[in-house]
């Protein structure tokens, strides 16, 4: 499977590589790029919450005492921290549908057609 | 205890099973084609498709589960969930977006996107089996366990009523009808659960001495060490007089920490005992309840034959606390921050539980409260799977880490969740539908620990039971909240088992059959295949419900996430962030992870205890969750095998 590129590699962003690597048969497009950044936030936000989930995990595992400490008074670390986990993946996501654009290639899916049974099939049943 | 069905109870079920189905018959009109009974159109509202998604994952295990463990344990119950929800941020920032985009209708669709490969979609229809089969099995134990106490009716029977109640569903209508089921158990579940959980911080904390039936569990001593001994006529006699109303001690027949004893009320003439120590010389008599099951299968509660109807002998519901923060006998309702900081000064009674088998054959088991201090009850490691993360070893401190991974991992991975992205239509919607998903699900997750731990101190929990700590305690509130929070529990279960029934059918009827096997099959054909599929899972799924019940709810989940993320999760990521990746690379990647974790499963040592019935086996692997050992094996797989196989990916 030969990949098309509209530009040579070293003049592209690394993101844009990125994607038109992965993006199987067409050249370049701004929905390409749109893409390009949607996933490039995507996985700078999944980052920080790993960041955020691994030091909660480690802190259990290699100093559960420290859990014991009450940040808020009467109310430990594990309860603040855990809330805070919860709360985080909520605030990201919507960080996360705020960043991100809409792309033009939104209702046009690149799902080949011959699976694909549209509602006028539907209709005529 | 005694569960006499309420009328109340039986009444609201039926209206809200018969509100589903009719609404699920309403719309099979829709679900003629195959694509309709796959993916409704891809014309879902995005709300709708948001909540639908809380409703398909809040299942038996979060809903029940969770709260059981956290009512019978404290904060461990919490990880599950925080492991839960934290696994949605791997769907929806690395999977969500790129996998819309090259979807079709079933996770192997989506893989096979780039490789048209009999190879993938044969064992990623088999991985999509195994782990919907096994997500399954605690749903179906999960029923039963719910309508025994409900109805009264034996575990089997609740089983069954799913069983054939989804099958129903599934094969009358399909995925649309499935949505709307989920949206609207979702709805409820949440809504419902922050109902009860104002009425929890309302009702405050008091102190008790026993739960809500009025009995109060008495302790009495000290003694000194050697009149616990029982060895003579005037070690028996001093029993009796310091004790009051002891009239005789029975020693145990062996180096056991109990005492039975006769008592001058007729009501209940032999109670059991535990000696708890208080010094070196001296220890206290703490009431512990007993339930003893005889080599002809009598079971006897508290040295009587286990009743059938109120007022029998049973076992007495317990949760209560026994200090409050400056000797106070009761709060007034608090706050939610109130509720911890009150809680984390206070002492909880705990049950825990001794299992040995008698000489004689009998098994007896003696549930004894173990009085812990609050300020424990919210720390992580409480609860016996998690108390290793306490102690210095290491093996038990990766176990620990390896449940946590499995769980992050494990929900981009499921393969019931998958298929909902392809039910709204563009990018956006998916995106969407996920933040609302997360939303709903977070929330709940918070309610959750607020009615453990309300659960806790209710009152009335059963001590022999975890799963049923949350209707309990709504039924210690309101009869009509536990009849209609018993239906939501049990409508819980018809959508999470209608969606794995329906991922179970699509990979059955697409990959197994139509890509893998050949066989050709129209529209029409397709659907009849993929009901008849749902029917013969949804016997399969009975089945096992009924054969592991009495099984851990919350261990059988950890079992399909380990596998799931092991098998799939490392193929769809490199499929999507790789382009590296070979056809023989996924497929390889796939084989490693699922035999490797089911492997692992079936050789740990909490299976040899749970399953296999030997419970000090120590098994044939380090630690029992595979997460952290097979899922980057599933990884390293696919790279290997990609690069070994590299020149033939270049056209």
């Amino acid at each position: 499977m030969i990949l098309e590129r509209s530009a040579p590699l070293g003049s592209m962003r690394p993101s844009e590589v990125f994607v038109s690597l992965v993006s199987f048969h067409l050249p370049l497009s701004e929905s390409d790029v749109m893409q390009a950044r949607n996933t490039r936030i995507g996985l700078i936000l999944f980052a920080i919450y790993l960041f955020f989930y691994t030091g909660f995990v480690l802190i259990n595992a290699v100093s559960p005492e420290t859990m014991r400490t009450t940040p808020i008074t009467g109310v430990n670390l594990a309860i603040v921290y855990g809330f805070s986990l919860i709360l985080a993946a909520f605030v990201l996501a919507m960080l996360y549908g705020f960043l991100c654009h809409r792309t033009p290639s939104d209702t046009s899916s690149e799902a080949t057609p011959d699976r694909k049974v549209t509602l006028e099939d539907e209709v005529q049943e | 205890m005694i569960y006499e069905p309420s009328v109340i109870a039986v009444i609201a079920f039926l209206v809200f099973v018969g509100l589903t189905m009719g609404l699920s018959f309403y719309l099979a009109g829709k679900a003629k084609s195959s694509a309709g009974y796959f993916a409704a159109h891809g014309e879902i509202p995005w709300f709708v498709n948001g909540v639908a998604f809380a409703g398909d994952y809040l299942s038996a295990a979060s809903f029940l589960g969770i709260c059981g463990m956290i009512a019978f344990y404290g904060y461990d119950g919490f990880l599950y969930s925080i492991g839960f929800l934290a696994g949605w941020i791997v769907a929806l920032f690395v999977v969500a977006e790129p996998l819309k985009r090259i979807g079709k209708f079933t996770f192997a669709d989506a893989l096979n996107a780039k490789f048209q490969s009999r190879g993938i979609t044969l064992v990623v229809g088999l991985s999509t089996l195994a782990v919907s089969v096994f997500y399954l099995i605690p749903q179906m134990v999960g029923a039963g366990a719910l309508i025994q106490p409900l109805l009264g009716f034996e575990h089997w029977v609740g089983v069954l009523l799913v069983g054939a109640v989804v099958v129903i569903i599934v094969v009358s209508a399909g995925m649309v009808s499935t949505t709307y089921v989920q949206f609207l158990k979702g709805s409820l579940l949440v809504i419902f659960s922050f109902i009860l959980t104002i009425m929890i911080l309302n009702r405050g904390f008091e102190v008790r001495q026993g739960g809500m039936d009025g009995y109060q569990f008495q302790t009495y001593g000290p003694f000194p060490h050697d009149v616990l001994k029982l060895r003579t006529a005037e070690d028996h006699a001093a029993l009796a007089v310091v004790g009051g109303e002891l009239t005789r001690g029975i020693g145990t027949d062996r180096d056991l920490p109990y005492i039975q004893a006769e008592f001058l009320s007729e009501n209940e003439p032999i109670r059991t005992f535990r000696i708890e120590p208080v010094s070196d010389s001296a220890a206290l008599l703490v009431e512990a309840q007993v339930v003893e099951v005889t080599s002809q299968g009598q079971v006897l509660v508290n040295g009587q034959p286990k009743g059938e109807k109120k007022g029998e002998p049973e076992l007495h519901p317990v949760g209560y606390l026994s200090k409050l923060p400056g000797e106070a006998q009761s709060t007034g309702s608090v706050g939610p921050i109130e509720f911890f900081q009150t809680l984390h000064d206070s002492e909880v009674v705990l049950w825990s539980k001794d299992s040995f088998k008698q000489d004689d054959g009998s098994t007896r088991t003696v549930y004894f409260q173990k009085p812990t201090p609050g300020n424990e009850v919210l720390m992580p490691g409480n609860h016996p799977k998690f108390a290793g993360i306490r102690s210095d070893e290491p093996s038990q401190k990766l176990n620990f880490v390896s449940l946590m991974l499995a769980l992050f991992c494990g929900t981009a991975s499921l393969p019931h969740i998958l298929i909902r992205y392809y039910t709204v239509k563009d990018e956006e919607s998916a995106r969407k539908s996920t933040i609302v998903g997360i939303g709903a699900i977070g929330f709940f997750y918070v309610l959750t620990l607020f009615l453990g731990l309300g659960a806790m101190v209710s009152g009335a929990m059963d001590v022999t039971d975890t799963n049923m700590a949350a209707p309990l305690l709504a039924r210690s509130m309101n009869i009509w909240l536990f009849a209609i929070i018993s239906a939501i529990a049990f409508t819980t279960v018809l959508g999470t088992v209608s969606g794995l029934i329906l991922a179970s059918a699509g990979a059955v009827t697409r990959d197994l059959l139509m890509d893998f096997g050949g066989v050709h099959l129209d529209d029409a054909q397709q659907v009849r295949v993929a009901k008849l599929t749902s029917i013969v899972v949804g016997v399969v799924a009975i089945v096992l419900g009924i054969l592991f019940k009495g099984m851990n709810v919350g261990y059988l989940v950890g079992w399909a996430f380990s596998v799931a993320a092991s098998a799939n999760l490392p193929s769809l990521v490199m499929l999507l962030f790789w382009p590296q990746t070979t056809k023989q690379g996924i497929i390889a990647a796939v084989w490693v992870g699922m035999i490797s974790s089911l492997g692992w499963i079936l050789l740990s040592a909490d299976t040899f205890s749970s399953v296999y019935g030997y419970p000090d086996h120590p098994g044939f692997v380090p630690f029992s969750q595979p997460g952290i050992v097979t899922i980057p094996l599933g990884f390293l797989t696919l790279i290997v095998v990609s690069f070994m196989t590299r020149s033939k990916s270049i056209a």
